[in-house]
């Protein structure tokens, strides 16, 4: 199963890396938005686990493109950010995503967990 | 006795005394005071001629013996017969008896006066006329006539009852004015004749006393007597005098002097006085009176009060001038003084004095000067005020005048209809109008930014419902820029309730609006970006826990433990930062749905489950009845989080909570119970405030944000509920938070809580 993240903090990219391919996944990691969606071309994963604020090109536009592109726009994206207000996550699921967690409310192996039902479901 | 003697004589003369005799007793003719004429008849029978006369008659006719001699009485005394003694001779001469012709005035050109002649015949055949001058005698009496009669008259018009008694005490005599009180008093009209006591039976029985006294001693009386008519009370001084004829007392002389209306008078004087004394007692002001010398002859008794000193303590004693303190006795003793040369009036003076007691009051003195019956200065008269209050509340007024003036809100009073009275310094910086461009004119020459429903409510609160309107209002400038003012508009009314001005205070917050925004963006965005390395402290602590590295040794565990544990203190208090912040900024968003209650609380309990159980806290939970409610769940949870939290905190080990949520009236109330440390007394009043902690709070959680009541109470108040508490220091805690049982109002914002 592939993953792709899409974060630009290293340390969170990292760990989410790690954590995933330890649970069997192939991560790959975009380290801005606009790497984001030539990356999900490219590698065409299972998952998307996408943060919003990003360099060059923030999550939402990302989110938009991925939905709008015919190929990519079944992937599920998962949103894993530090923004917690109703009109993001409001926004975020307008735009398509699956599911949003905010990041320091949650335990790595929630998030874990939330993926892959996710990426099963998807399939 | 001249006359009786002429008589005899004339009598004795009749056929036995000769002519001679006449002759002879020439020294007697001359020598009596009566005039005496002899004449003889005119054969003819008309007249009658001069023969002889003696010198008194010479005096009493102003005429010559030798001049009138042989003459006739017509020719001598042109007015005999008009007097009618012409023919008294003539009758005498034929009848031959004597005649008496009495007294009446006899008048020609030379002379008049009163004559009363006896005239008779004598044996010789001559008439003789003896009579004396009565002028004198007549001219008296009439005088004594015409006095008698002035004093009838008097006596009949006096005001005042005369009458006079006898010995029997019966009425002799009463004048008019006596017979008038008796019709008055409702007597009868014929009073004489009657006894005093028969004619005035509302006499007392005493009087008969004094009357007899005064009949035995002879001793006059004076008194006082009272009578009745109808209900009128009528009092009259009265005098009775004994009458006293040939040394024995015949009657008395009574005098009743009508004093009612002076009676009346002192009454009503006396009146007056107990009602300026009463008046005098009241007033918060000293009445005084001075001599020309300044000395005090009255004080009215507020002198105590006012200066300590009784009115006996001054009056008679004190110069009112020493009174003061030595600055002031110079100064107003001049003013004073000129006044009292002058005669003038001096109003509003002030003075400072000493009390009794050394303190100082500051006086307003006001006099006017007395007049005695001849029109010459006695004193004065004025009043004492103590205006020490007023002078400190004036220049309390002054104070407060300058701090308005130069407060730096912008303060303004208008009149009913919003017309502006006045305006403060800062008003005018603010706006940018001068003063004067404000005064007159309305509010709205900087306002009418808004729109026009919330001036209309503005108006609707502070004029029909004369509330105090707060609110923040964008303005305008004079140079056209916009400013936001958290205005504070206050009707104030008069007794009967009326609107007669409008207070309007507002503050300048723009530049406060802007601090505070910046500020509750950068905690808003600090917050988020603290976010990041959280999340990397807390998911790299939990991989290592979770063996991702491979095991950790127990000492290495507990390390990471206490790393994993402060990340997730950092979590919440960021979290708590957010919400406080979205709170101030009021960009809260309140959006109900039927929400369980129960089973928020029940979540969060579960959430708190490992600390609960670490302590050995007993829960109990009540709120199975509770229907779905229309709130905000993230909200509720919140709430619950919060209070349920506090409890685990703030309780000692073994302790009790209890979680009870139920319907009371129209509300929806969740009560959060412990038994543990709570609250000390002085701190309760705050506990509600932003980053407030009690003192046994920090000390059992040093950690704790202060922010947790405070969003508590501001959800509470946003969704149109309250939240409130019980505690008592080292017994435990209550707090409650009561919902609109109808639901919490939906609130547009942008942003929920975490």
């Amino acid at each position: 199963m592939k993953i792709l993240i899409v974060e630009d903090e290293v340390a969170l990219s990292r760990v989410l890396q790690d954590k995933f391919r330890s649970e069997g996944f192939d991560a790959s990691v975009a380290q801005n938005g606009e790497v984001a969606f030539t990356e999900a071309s490219r590698i065409k994963p299972d998952i998307i686990v996408l943060d919003l604020l990003l360099p060059k090109k923030d999550g939402f536009e990302v989110l938009g493109e991925l939905k709008a592109d015919a190929d990519l726009k079944m992937i599920p994206v998962i949103v894993l950010s530090n923004l917690g207000e109703d009109e993001n996550i409001k926004r975020a699921i307008q735009l398509g995503a699956a599911d949003y967690f905010v990041k320091t409310q949650h335990p790595i192996n929630e998030i874990i967990e939330k993926v892959k039902t996710q990426a099963e479901k998807g399939r | 006795m001249q006359k009786e003697a002429g008589k005899k004589s004339g009598q004795k003369g009749e056929g036995t005394v000769s002519r001679a005799f006449f002759r002879e007793a020439v020294g007697l003719f001359n020598s009596v005071s009566d005039g005496v004429v002899v004449y003889e008849r005119t054969s003819d029978g008309k007249d009658f001629i001069i023969r002889d006369l003696n010198r008194s008659a010479e005096r009493i006719d102003k005429i010559k013996r030798a001049d009138v001699i042989g003459r006739s009485v017509t020719e001598i005394f042109p007015g005999i017969r008009e007097m009618g003694l012409l023919s008294v001779f003539e009758r005498v001469w034929i009848t031959g008896k004597a005649e008496k012709h009495p007294a009446v005035v006899y008048k020609d050109e030379r002379i008049s006066g009163w004559r009363e002649n006896n005239v008779f015949k004598s044996p010789t055949g001559e008439i003789v006329a003896t009579y004396r001058d009565l002028t004198e005698e007549k001219k008296a009496e009439e005088d004594l006539r015409r006095s008698e009669d002035q004093y009838r008259k008097m006596f009949d018009s006096m005001t005042d009852i005369v009458f006079l008694l006898g010995s029997d005490l019966k009425i002799k005599m009463i004048n008019p004015a006596g017979t008038k009180m008796a019709e008055k008093v409702g007597l009868g009209k014929t009073m004489v004749g009657k006894t005093i006591f028969e004619a005035m039976p509302f006499l007392p029985k005493a009087a008969k006393k004094e009357y007899e006294e005064v009949l035995k001693t002879g001793k006059p009386f004076s008194g006082e007597v009272k009578y009745y008519t109808g209900n009128k009370m009528l009092i009259g001084q009265t005098k009775r005098i004994p009458v006293v004829q040939n040394g024995k007392i015949v009657g008395i002389l009574g005098m009743i002097h009508d004093i009612t209306a002076l009676k009346e008078g002192e009454l009503a004087l006396k009146k007056n006085i107990e009602r300026f004394n009463y008046i005098a007692s009241l007033a918060g002001e000293v009445i005084w009176e001075s001599d020309m010398d300044g000395i005090a002859t009255y004080l009215s008794p507020a002198s105590e009060k006012i200066l300590g000193f009784k009115p006996g303590e001054i009056i008679g004693k004190k110069r009112y001038a020493d009174l003061l303190i030595p600055e002031d006795r110079e100064r107003l003793g001049n003013l004073i003084k000129r006044c009292y040369e002058k005669r003038d009036e001096f109003h509003r003076v002030v003075v400072i004095a000493e009390r009794k007691n050394k303190e100082r009051v500051t006086l307003e003195l006001s006099g006017t000067p007395v007049f005695g019956e001849e029109g010459e200065a006695v004193g004065y008269i004025g009043i004492a005020s103590d205006i020490t209050d007023r002078q400190a509340y004036e220049e309390n007024l002054r104070k407060f005048q300058l701090a308005v003036e130069n407060a730096s809100d912008h303060i303004i009073i208008t009149d009913r209809d919003g017309n502006i009275l006045f305006a403060n310094k800062a008003a005018s910086t603010i706006t940018g109008y001068p003063i004067k461009e404000m005064i007159g004119k309305r509010p709205s020459l900087w306002g009418k930014q808004m729109p026009p429903e919330f001036y209309k409510d503005m108006w609707h609160r502070i004029k029909e419902l004369k509330e105090t309107f707060v609110g923040e209002v964008t303005n305008r400038r004079k140079n056209g820029e916009l400013y936001v003012a958290e205005a504070r508009i206050s009707p104030i009314v008069d007794a009967s309730g009326s609107v007669i001005f409008f207070i309007g205070i507002e503050r300048d917050i723009t530049k406060a609006k802007e601090v505070d925004r910046a500020k509750t963006e950068f905690v808003s965005l600090a917050s988020h970006q603290l976010r990041t390395p959280l999340s990397i402290i807390n998911w790299y602590t939990e991989m290592l826990l979770g063996g991702d590295k491979g095991e950790l040794d127990e000492g290495q565990r507990e390390y990471v433990r206490e790393i994993h544990n402060s990340g997730h203190r950092m979590i919440d208090l960021v979290n708590a930062l957010l919400n406080a912040s979205r709170i101030d900024m009021g960009t809260l968003a309140i959006s109900p749905k039927p929400t369980d209650f129960g089973a928020v609380a029940d979540v969060v309990i579960s959430e708190l489950l490992p600390q609960i159980e670490k302590k050995k806290l007993s829960v109990t939970k009540d709120y199975d009845a509770v229907p779905k409610i229309d709130a905000d769940p993230d909200l509720v949870r919140v709430i619950f989080q919060n209070l349920i939290s506090n409890a685990v905190k703030y309780t000692p080990d073994k302790g009790k909570i209890s979680v009870i949520v139920e319907l009371r009236d129209e509300e929806v109330v969740i009560k959060v119970e412990d038994n543990g440390y709570g609250i000390p007394e002085g701190q309760q009043s705050k506990i509600f405030t932003k980053l407030f902690r009690a003192d046994n709070a920090r000390e059992v959680d040093p950690d704790g944000t202060g922010l947790g009541l405070y969003i508590v109470k501001a959800i509470a108040d946003a969704s149109g509920g309250r939240a409130w508490f019980k505690s008592k220091e080292g017994k435990g805690s209550t707090f409650y938070v009561a919902l609109p049982a109808i639901g919490m109002k939906t609130k547009k914002g942008s942003k929920g809580l975490v």
